[in-house]
């Protein structure tokens, strides 16, 4: 292990861990003779369980594909399997986005109701379940690669009968680790809570990582009752420690098995560089706070009576939906103003997925009679909605709505695309990311509501090429597809053909791990001459490409982002041909290209004067060297690049 | 550089660069409309703004005379209050009837930047406070009856939980 990349050394860590331990055991033993605890405790009482997680319950995206193991979030099931080393491992999970670079796409989707979001936006989720359920005291989340995504933990409450509550355990802002290099066991300090947890939602903000961030395993410790006299000091004290290996243990005694594998949790905050980029939101808050403190001083005058509605309403509209609705109660007029259906033409509920409920949809109805764009994502999590109230509510309110998100929404089924089909004719956007409930059996006749569509997200869904078949020649306004992960469509070839004939206008097409897309398919897509972005990542059948990449970028000049990772047949010819034509290109990533020569992406570096990212990881002819010759020539692109060299070093 | 006269609701003349000026859509509007020349002595009369104001409306436009114009549409634009910038920030450290006072002026000399700032300022008050605070801050008297207040509350249940 390299000491100073860690920025402390093992030996002070063993040192720190031990005296931890003897300082609990003094502690204990005090408490106990001084007799503060009126009954001696019984054991099962403070029954201390340590568990890895046991079953993914759901999550929003993930690197790898459904039928793989590489990647995918069942990796974050049981034990850690290379923490603390650190660097890039298929047996870790990983999911799809990382930095600035999926906004600057021209595939990124604009964001509802912006103002709702808050400072602390969350981009992925994951929901693990554990065997054991306990009142969460500590929840530890191993990090082998680029950590610092992580944004919000929160626990579901399962002691309260017909009811799914999420208790937000933690939160706080993205960051940026990279400098550390080394593995991270994040274990921040919760919120304190009574009730008994099993499952725990972990979200992510990738937007301050330099690349992908990988997971190994995460730990959920805690006591099976929460005492009856209310001790918490009692509680807290084991948690500061505790052991890879993972063992039950209760407070009089912690066993002395394999001390040497206990690590100090590092207190997250402390030594990591907060970002820089949201430093200045912290700073506007303390204004504020000091402005309104001189204000208490001064005259009891309401000047909000001086302000025309009109100026009160546009103060209003910066508000998110929560203040907006807490406004809402704190005058007449400010009631009035506040149910204006101008504030809710847009609606995101995604930030408040862990407390939607129907009843939340219910309370706003009045208001959505001129709602035009939807964000649902998540709020299927809890279960609050089933599908008929969600039908009926699209029934009424869908008329005029132009974009619908509903990504993991679990109540979403192929009643409710009868239901699009009928009575949302205007839809521009649509997304079903992750809806896996939806079969696409149902092919409506006559089909309509995509019609309008210039956007359609079906990211890991079950779309099949029935239902394609017979929308996609509707879609004549398409502009952006995706196909991503989608494993029942058995001849990609087929999609690449019907898109090719009717939908000649797209601007990006997402194939990513469509196994069945071979060069003749690709073939096809030499008609799409806007499309500035595509994703053939993992596509399989297209190892050996042949000439289609060639005819597909001399056909294509407008594109500005292409993902080729793994496509391992690619060779320097077809690099070159990307920089011959395609003059835009912005973002490009050749992960795994083992036949990509150094002189190749030279020459490619040279040509492409718009570019900004260049991925060359796993390209086995290019060396260390080469790349940081590429960075000092080409200070404004990102090449990414990681040697090996740190990978499996960081051992204890 | 053209110059132009603004007089204040109080009579207090001031001569600002008609660039700066500019920054008002109203005053624009009105030099325009009246046709005034570079050497007229012709002033613009501003009833609904005081002198005290005026001048931090002229000290905000001066300082921002070299931003870009707003963007036309509303309708896709962020409506973020992160971005405020510290420069601006200390500019609105006044009291509260100033804030208001401010709000009101940029309403009606139609100065989209100012305006946005200063509501944005406003909204950063009330985001995260419940309804007593809000009332505490702005010292807005509740009006409701009980059975209306409840009403209210009930309807919005779901904002409380964390």
């Amino acid at each position: 292990m390299n000491d100073e990349q860690v920025g402390f050394n093992l030996a002070d860590l063993k040192k720190l861990c031990n005296s931890y331990i003897d300082y609990t055991r003094t502690y204990m033993d005090q408490r106990n003779t001084l007799g503060r605890i009126d009954e001696e405790p019984s054991a099962l009482d403070y029954d201390f369980v340590f568990q890895f997680s046991s079953e993914v319950v759901d999550f929003s995206s993930q690197y790898g594909s459904d039928i793989s193991i590489s990647y995918t979030a069942s990796n974050l099931i049981g034990r850690p399997s290379k923490f603390p080393n650190y660097g890039d491992f298929p047996q870790s999970y990983v999911m799809r986005s990382y930095g600035p670079w999926k906004e600057l796409a021209p595939s990124r989707k604009c964001q509802i109701m912006p103002q709702n979001s808050g400072i602390i936006k969350s981009e992925d989720f994951i929901i693990l379940s554990f065997a054991t359920p306990v009142v969460p005291l500590v929840i530890s989340i191993f990090e082998t690669y680029t950590p610092g995504s992580i944004v919000r933990i929160s626990g579901k409450v399962i002691d309260l009968p017909d009811k799914d509550a999420w208790r937000l355990l933690w939160e706080g802002l993205p960051q940026n680790c990279n400098g550390l290099r080394h593995s991270r066991l994040f274990a921040p300090k919760l919120n304190f809570i009574k009730e008994r947890v099993k499952e725990i939602c972990i979200e992510f903000n990738h937007s301050q990582l330099d690349y992908y961030t990988e997971l190994d395993a995460v730990s959920m410790g805690g006591v099976l009752n929460y005492p009856e006299n209310g001790e918490l000091g009692i509680l807290s004290i084991p948690l500061v420690t505790h052991t890879l290996s993972g063992y039950v243990y209760d407070n009089n005694e912690i066993k002395d098995q394999e001390i040497l594998n206990e690590v100090r949790m590092p207190s997250v905050a402390s030594y990591m560089p907060m970002s820089t980029s949201l430093d200045p939101f912290l700073k506007l808050i303390k204004n504020i706070e000091e402005l309104e403190s001189e204000w208490r001083n001064e005259p009891n005058i309401d000047y909000t009576l001086q302000l025309p509605n009109e100026t009160l309403m546009y103060i209003f509209s910066f508000l998110d939906l929560k203040s907006l609705r807490l406004c809402m109660r704190v005058c007449k007029r400010f009631k009035s103003i506040c149910s204006d259906p101008l504030f809710y033409r847009e609606l995101n509920l995604k930030p408040y997925w862990s407390s939607f409920s129907y009843e939340m949809l219910t309370s706003l109805e009045p208001y959505c009679t001129r709602i035009t764009k939807l964000d649902l994502s998540w709020c299927g999590i809890t279960k609050g909605i089933k599908t008929l109230p969600f039908n009926i509510f699209l029934k009424q309110y869908g008329c005029n709505l132009i974009d619908l998100r509903l990504d993991n929404c679990g109540f979403v089924d192929d009643t409710t695309l009868i239901i699009l089909n009928f009575f949302c004719y205007s839809i521009k956007e649509l997304s079903l990311r992750s809806c896996t409930k939806i079969n696409f059996s149902i092919v409506v006749s006559p089909p309509t509501f995509l019609c309008q569509l210039e956007r359609i997200d079906f990211y890991r869904t079950n779309v099949n090429i029935l239902f394609l078949e017979s929308y996609l020649p509707l879609m004549i306004k398409l502009k952006h597809i995706n196909l991503g992960s989608c494993k029942r469509i058995d001849c990609m070839d087929h999609i690449a053909y019907m898109l090719s004939k009717s939908n000649k206008q797209l601007v990006s097409v997402d194939f990513w791990k469509s196994y069945t897309l071979s060069p003749n398919g690709l073939r096809f897509l030499t008609v799409l001459k806007d499309l500035e972005e595509i994703d053939l990542g993992w596509c399989l059948a297209l190892s050996i490409p042949g000439d289609s990449l060639v005819d597909l970028v001399k056909s294509c000049p407008k594109l500005k982002k292409i993902i080729v990772v793994s496509l391992r047949g690619m060779c320097d010819r077809d690099l070159l041909a990307f920089a011959d034509h395609c003059p835009l290109l912005e973002q490009i990533d050749l992960v795994g290209l083992r036949a990509i020569t150094v002189d190749a992406c030279s020459k490619f570096l040279e040509k492409c004067e718009n570019l900004k990212l260049m991925d060359v990881n796993f390209c086995e002819n290019i060396k260390e060297v080469n790349v940081q010759e590429w960075r000092q020539k080409y200070p404004n692109v990102c090449i990414q690049f990681t040697t090996s060299d740190y990978t499996n070093v960081y051992h204890y | 550089m053209p110059m132009i006269k603004l007089q204040s609701s109080d009579g207090e003349v001031f001569q600002v660069d008609f660039e700066i000026a500019k920054a008002s859509v109203t005053i624009k509007t009105m030099v325009e409309d009246l046709g005034l020349e570079e050497e007229d002595e012709e002033i613009v009369p501003l009833p609904n703004v005081n002198a005290g104001i005026l001048k931090k409306v002229i000290q905000w436009a001066t300082y921002h005379k070299d931003d870009p114009p707003p963007p036309e549409d509303d309708e896709g634009r962020e409506k973020r209050t992160d971005d405020i910038s510290s420069w601006d920030a200390d500019f609105l450290k006044v009291d509260q009837g100033t804030l208001f006072e401010l709000i009101l002026a940029a309403n009606y000399l139609d100065i989209k930047g100012l305006l946005d700032v200063t509501c944005k300022t406003v909204a950063n008050m009330i985001k995260g406070k419940t309804p007593e605070e809000i009332r505490k801050t702005f010292n807005i008297k509740n009006d409701f009856t009980a059975a209306e207040e409840d009403q209210v509350r009930k309807e919005n249940e779901w904002c409380e939980e964390k």
